[in-house]
């Protein structure tokens, strides 16, 4: 109560009777975040999982390559254990010097033997000047490239098939064969000296040799059998897994928690028809409905989500229905309807919300199970198609592998799929704590 | 006490062979397990057994059983919470179950209801001002820009602070709690209100601060009440009028100070039995001995007769009718029918 030290308080009506017990207005959301934040290791699972979810939502953007391209990977970089740098085939150019001009530059097109598939050695030129200089002339040859650092992947190269007579200002001769060997400091100044009188046409074949490492793209964790970038390819197949994970956890919940609802707040026929066929429905192995349906649907992300959305509503339904039938008893429900609000008014905004959380909680420890049956499918090859590699699949892909000694194709993203589902639970369970009505203060 | 003008007119709230039965259904395993050869029944409570009853404008009408005996569900029948299974209730004169959608609504929002359990009856996850204001808005009883206006004027009526109404149920304590719980019920301009052990969850301080609040508005809105209690005392206190009821039924209706001065049924003696006490001012009661039998399987004629010091052979096999025994008082017991 409080105390009235002076006889007469000058409002009227409002001074309240009981004391306030404290002062600051909690928001049950406040209340929630402080009660999670209790535990540790809840927090660093969140943190965990929050970072998961980042790489996988950001994967377009962050990932060193698009697993999904084709002509981004090559078949000569299959298997490469965890550090390996990108390989490159060799180039060679075969070079033909036109009529040249004295003191101005030609660029010698490269005709033949020039391979793909390397992004940086593609943009490398040579260009050829005719000079004159005290001591007659000279065809000064510069390579240039684009990006200009693909310079520094040029190691080697040989010069062939020059007419008699020119030689060249730096590089080795060959004992006999009409070959130089050139290094990549002798690119510094390298030119073809003429001899006096020297009129012919020249020709002659250059062959590139560029380094056969990559040094500025490493496969931190290895590449796959058809030469994926392992991180890329986890990171999409993160995508993959949490996208069917969570897609068919918050359809499953949608119509789960809609049925789960209806059974409670109407009981009767409506009621034992609902949870018969949930009774059912949880009677039956998990993966083996999940196993039949895709045998009849066949391979597909839509056709997996809907899988998992069969097998998983009536977990849903079931947990919401006993949230329901206790909060249905409450007596703010007897309320709501003296207050003749609607019935939707009352299951939608009065029951559900306070019937959400251990539906949350079911949903948290659901997502993670789907993750893993996802995964499970995929790895029995029924899950996923193979152009959409989730955490499963490429599980499954490695699997082949892990008896040769290449453990990385299956291990890393079987780790990943580990740290996945443990951070979820973390989360879950520390979810459930502080939303058991139970232990609420 | 009633006034010979008041009894022109009808009553607020009348109740015409009210009953209410819950029955919980077989399903289909069961049915199953009685075609092999068990033997499980329905389960049939008769909540409400035939209530006639009689409530008229600014009334303060006392109901007392002990538990379990239908109390709750009588209050919540004429709350409109459930619909009665049989006999008919008169608001007003109108039988509310022929009433239009819109008449009904209102009929429902005259009649509101106070609960026992101040935290229970309050959605945890609203705000005050949504607890009380949102009836009153759905129902377009004030206007938009009024409304917050409406609820602190709510909050005040009922001796809170409006300044608390953005807070959370759980952060009243529970006098405040029901206090709430009474604002809500006033913010749609009820005329009569069931208070369904409105006051026993609370400590005896602050019942008294709550049962005076009843009498204050009772008073400043001219209210009727159903004032539903197993604890005499308050009842005495409080009530025009009492009604005794025994599992289902109403067996004893009397003005309160003839009641309490000589009570007729043996059910209603058994429960005015005082306990011998030095100091004077505040009654105690014993239980009234015997068990409550089970309300699905109640004892045949009267209810009471295995608990009944005078029952005779009449009282097990017929059922005694509730009748006049005196000017404004009724009971129900065969002994009346000696005289
Ligand atoms: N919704 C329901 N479904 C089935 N049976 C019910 C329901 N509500 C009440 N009953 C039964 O009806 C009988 C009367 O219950 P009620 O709650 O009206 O008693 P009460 O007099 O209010 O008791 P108390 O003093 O304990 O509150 C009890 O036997 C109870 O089990
Ligand atoms: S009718 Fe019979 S059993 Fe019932 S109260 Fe009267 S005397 Fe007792
Ligand atoms: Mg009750």
């Amino acid at each position: 109560m409080t105390t009235a030290a002076e006889p007469h308080s000058a409002a009227p009506a409002a001074s309240p009777v009981e004391a306030a017990p404290e002062p600051r207005t909690v928001s049950p959301f406040r209340r929630f975040v402080d009660d999670f934040a209790e535990s540790k290791v809840a927090v660093f699972g969140l943190v965990v999982l929050v970072g998961i979810i980042v790489l996988a939502v950001f994967a377009p953007w962050i990932a060193p390559q698009d697993p999904y391209d084709l002509t981004d990977f090559h078949e000569r970089d299959a298997r490469l254990p965890p550090g390996s740098e990108r390989l490159f085939d060799a180039q060679t150019f075969t070079v033909t010097v036109p009529d040249l001009v004295p003191g101005q530059a030609v660029a010698i097109d490269a005709e033949e033997g020039v391979s793909v598939s390397n992004p940086f050695v593609d943009g490398l030129t040579v260009s050829a000047v005719l000079e004159e200089t005290s001591d007659g002339r000279q065809i000064r040859l510069e390579v240039a490239a684009d990006p200009a650092e693909a310079l520094g992947l040029l190691e080697a190269a040989q010069l062939e098939d020059l007419p008699r007579g020119p030689t060249l200002t730096s590089g080795e001769k060959h004992a006999f064969r009409n070959l130089w060997t050139l290094t990549a400091e002798d690119f510094q100044d390298l030119a073809i000296v003429l001899p006096e009188g020297f009129d012919d046409e020249i020709d002659f074949r250059l062959r590139l040799t560029t380094s056969e490492t990559d040094p500025g793209f490493t496969y931190w964790l290895g590449t796959d059998a058809q030469g994926r970038d392992m991180l890329s390819a986890m990171m999409y197949g993160l995508r993959t897994s949490l996208s069917v994970g969570v897609m068919s956890g918050f359809f499953a919940l949608l119509i789960g928690m809609s049925l789960g609802l209806t059974a409670a707040y109407f009981g009767g026929r409506v009621d034992s028809l609902i949870m018969r066929i949930v009774d059912l429905q949880l009677g039956f192995p998990t993966i083996l409905v999940a196993l039949m349906l895709l045998a009849i649907l066949g391979r597909g992300v839509d056709k997996v989500i809907f899988a998992l959305i069969i097998v998983q509503w009536a977990y849903y339904a079931r947990t919401a229905r006993s949230a329901a039938l206790v909060e249905r008893r409450k007596e703010y429900i007897e309320a709501a309807a003296c207050l003749a609000l609607s019935t939707r008014r009352i299951i939608f905004r009065h029951l559900l919300p306070n019937c959400l959380p251990p539906v949350i909680v079911v949903g948290t420890v659901q997502v993670a199970n789907a993750i893993a049956l996802e995964a499970t499918l995929s790895f029995l090859g029924i899950g996923l198609p193979l152009t959409k590699p989730s955490l499963g699949l490429l599980i499954s892909n490695g699997f082949d592998y892990l008896l040769a000694g290449k453990y990385w194709i299956s291990v890393y993203p079987g780790v990943a799929l580990l740290i996945t589902i443990v951070s979820i639970n973390l989360v879950g369970d520390q979810l459930r704590d502080v939303l058991n009505p139970r232990l609420q203060r | 006490m009633t006034s010979a003008a008041e009894t022109e007119a009808p009553p607020i709230v009348a109740l015409e062979g009210v009953g209410k039965r819950f029955v919980k259904r077989l399903d289909v395993a069961m049915k199953l397990a009685n075609m092999l050869g068990s033997d499980l029944r329905e389960e049939v409570v008769q909540a409400v057994d035939d209530v006639h009853m009689a409530v008229r404008e600014g009334e303060v009408v006392g109901l007392v059983g002990e538990s379990g005996c239908g109390k709750s569900t009588l209050g919540r029948v004429v709350a409109g919470v459930h619909r009665a299974t049989s006999g008919r209730m008169l608001y007003r004169g109108d039988d509310v179950s022929h009433l239009g959608d819109r008449a009904a609504r209102d009929v429902r929002l005259k009649i509101q209801m106070i609960f026992q359990d101040p935290m229970s009856s309050l959605n945890p996850r609203f705000r005050v001002a949504d607890i009380i204001g949102e009836a009153p808005k759905v129902h377009g009883i004030v206007g938009r820009g009024e409304l917050d206006g409406y609820v602190d004027e709510m909050m005040r009526h009922v001796g809170l602070d409006a300044s608390y109404k953005r807070r959370y149920p759980h952060q009243f304590s529970g006098g405040q709690r029901q206090r709430i719980g009474i604002a809500r019920a006033l913010a749609v301009k009820p005329e009569f209100l069931v208070c369904d052990e409105a006051v026993a969850a609370l400590d005896v301080s602050i019942q008294a601060q709550v049962l005076n609040l009843f009498m204050r508005l009772r008073e400043d809105f001219g209210l009727t009440y159903l004032f539903i209690s197993h604890d005499l005392g308050v009842v005495e206190h409080l009530s025009d009028r009492v009604m005794i009821m025994y599992l289902g039924r109403i067996v004893e209706e009397a003005p309160t100070e003839a009641l309490f001065a000589t009570p007729n049924h043996p059910y209603t003696q058994a429960l005015l039995a005082e306990v011998p006490r030095l100091e004077a001012k505040r009654r105690a009661y014993t239980p009234v001995k015997g068990e409550i039998p089970s309300p699905l399987n109640p004892p045949s004629g009267c209810h009471f007769h295995p608990r009944c010091p005078h029952a005779l052979q009449r009282c097990r096999d017929e059922a005694p009718v509730l009748r006049e025994i005196a000017p404004g008082r009724r009971s129900a017991c065969h002994l009346n029918d000696r005289a």
